[in-house]
């Protein structure tokens, strides 16, 4: 079990922050609300706290930040030979279903916003972490590509890592899945209701 | 050894140095605009050149002090540059203060002149604009050091450049040291300006146009290695050249700084990327492709 807290008075300028998640071993918990409450600041907040557990962000709204362009082949091969930590099954397993082996000799500047995003999301969540925040994960991809975005959070729940997601549309990832909607009382950030889906 | 190949030799080291350093800065700045020369590195290297030349002049301070000095300084500089990125400064800031004190130095720079010659001292000219004629076998060996240790540190940090490459978010999450990695480039790549520019006088804007040129070679594109390895020894090939063309040719028996033709050819290129800069950041970040 992962106790994940934010206790600050000045956690933004004008926000203090209450926020405990007990985030358990191969759990996802959605957190919800409206757009500039503070969610992609919590996430980070919480990212920077739990720096030492392994954790893993997705937390650039762009969605890939790269320097150097490269063909789609270049990246796989500089991923899998380069880190040591990457799971190359799981890695080989997505980058498959995703249909991006097809588009191997394209740059990665020539990707559309999903491809990329799906790009990054795999790249992120091959690196084997134990602790995931993803900011909106399903941003820019399609129905099919939502569903092999959940399918992956699936197996990463599997494998027994603790994902905690923001995301406005949560309708893509499977049925069971707790959500937790945050909201402003009195000035501080705070968990409100909470249901599954 | 003879003084043709000596000079040839370190023109070609020098290219190659400035190329790298150039490299690592806009890699670790993720920004093709940033260079020796943009980030003021330049301007304190001839700043802290004019200082010890005073001293030497002053108090009988041996030259040999110079470069020693000066890495330590650069050390301390590149190190806290690299906790600056880490905590993702606003790097057009950093460029504006890197050039508007780089004109500062120019100013300075003068003044100090007017005043050595006023009082018939020896002023070091030539720190400005650099050239090869009183090359030795020294400054020679001191760049030969200084990048068979930066060849054998990119060697231990070559796994984590080339994962840097995917992105900072992609190479944090597997695990890559940012913080020894932005302290390597930075470090590097102040050290290795300022090194040439203690021995050679400075080469405006090579460290910002080079690195822009071996990555658009037509080997090796899009490629770590033929940026910051191949490329760099064909852009060191073409410095040499320059060089050996000035030497051969000089004009009413003086000799044209090579120096002063890469400040020209620079700054015409940086007003160049500057004015392409129109289209936003986004192509800025990506004009190096």
């Amino acid at each position: 079990m992962h106790q994940l807290k934010v206790s600050s008075r000045t956690f933004l300028p004008h926000l203090a922050c209450e926020i405990e998640v007990n985030l358990r071993a191969g759990e996802l918990r959605v957190l919800c609300g409206e757009n500039g409450i503070g969610k992609s600041a919590l996430l980070h907040k919480l990212f920077e706290n739990y720096k030492s557990k392994k954790c893993i962000i997705l937390g650039d709204q762009k969605p890939l930040e790269f320097f150097f362009d490269r063909n789609l082949s270049a990246y796989k091969t500089i991923l899998l030979s380069g880190s040591a930590t990457v799971n190359k099954d799981f890695f080989e397993k997505y980058w498959e279903a995703s249909g991006l082996q097809e588009k191997e000799g394209r740059l990665l500047s020539q990707l559309s916003g999903g491809e990329s995003q799906l790009l990054k999301l795999i790249s992120l969540c091959s690196a084997g972490g134990e602790i995931y925040f993803l900011d909106e994960p399903g941003q820019y991809l399609d129905r099919e590509k939502r569903k092999l975005a959940n399918d992956l959070l699936e197996d990463l729940k599997a494998s027994g890592k603790s994902i905690l997601v923001i995301e406005h549309d949560y309708s893509w990832l499977s049925p069971g899945t707790q959500v937790c909607e945050l909201k402003i009382v009195n000035d501080t950030l705070r968990e409100g209701k909470a249901w599954t889906i | 050894m003879d003084y043709l190949i000596l000079r040839l030799l370190s023109s070609l080291l020098c290219g190659i140095i400035l190329s790298q350093a150039g490299s690592f800065i806009q890699t670790g700045t993720r920004n093709i605009l940033a260079s020796p020369s943009t980030l003021g590195i330049e301007g304190l290297s001839i700043l802290w050149l004019l200082c010890l030349h005073t001293l030497t002049l002053a108090m009988g301070l041996e030259s040999e002090w110079w470069a020693v000095s000066g890495v330590i300084l650069f050390i301390f500089v590149g190190k806290l540059f690299s906790r600056l990125t880490g905590k993702e400064a606003k790097l057009e800031k950093v460029l504006f203060l890197g050039l508007t004190f780089n004109l500062f130095v120019g100013a300075i720079f003068s003044l100090w002149q007017f005043f050595f010659l006023a009082y018939n001292l020896p002023f070091p000219v030539e720190v400005w604009f650099g050239h090869f004629r009183y090359v030795n076998e020294k400054s020679f060996f001191l760049l030969l050091v200084f990048e068979i240790i930066l060849l054998a540190f990119l060697s231990k940090q070559w796994r984590n450049l080339k994962l840097y490459s995917l992105g900072p978010v992609i190479s944090r999450a597997h695990s890559v040291n940012l913080a020894s990695l932005y302290a390597f480039f930075f470090i590097f790549s102040f050290c290795g300006s300022f090194l040439v520019i203690s021995q050679f006088g400075a080469f405006s804007f090579l460290g910002l146009i080079f690195p822009i040129v071996a990555r658009k070679m037509w080997f090796g594109k899009y490629d770590l290695g033929g940026e910051m390895l191949l490329g760099s020894l064909v852009n060191g090939l073409f410095f040499m050249v320059t060089d050996f063309i000035c030497y051969q040719f000089p004009i009413m028996g003086a000799e044209v700084p090579v120096g002063l033709i890469a400040s020209a050819v620079g700054a015409v290129s940086l007003l160049t990327l500057l004015g392409k800069s129109k289209q936003g950041p986004e192509f800025l970040a990506n004009a190096g492709k």
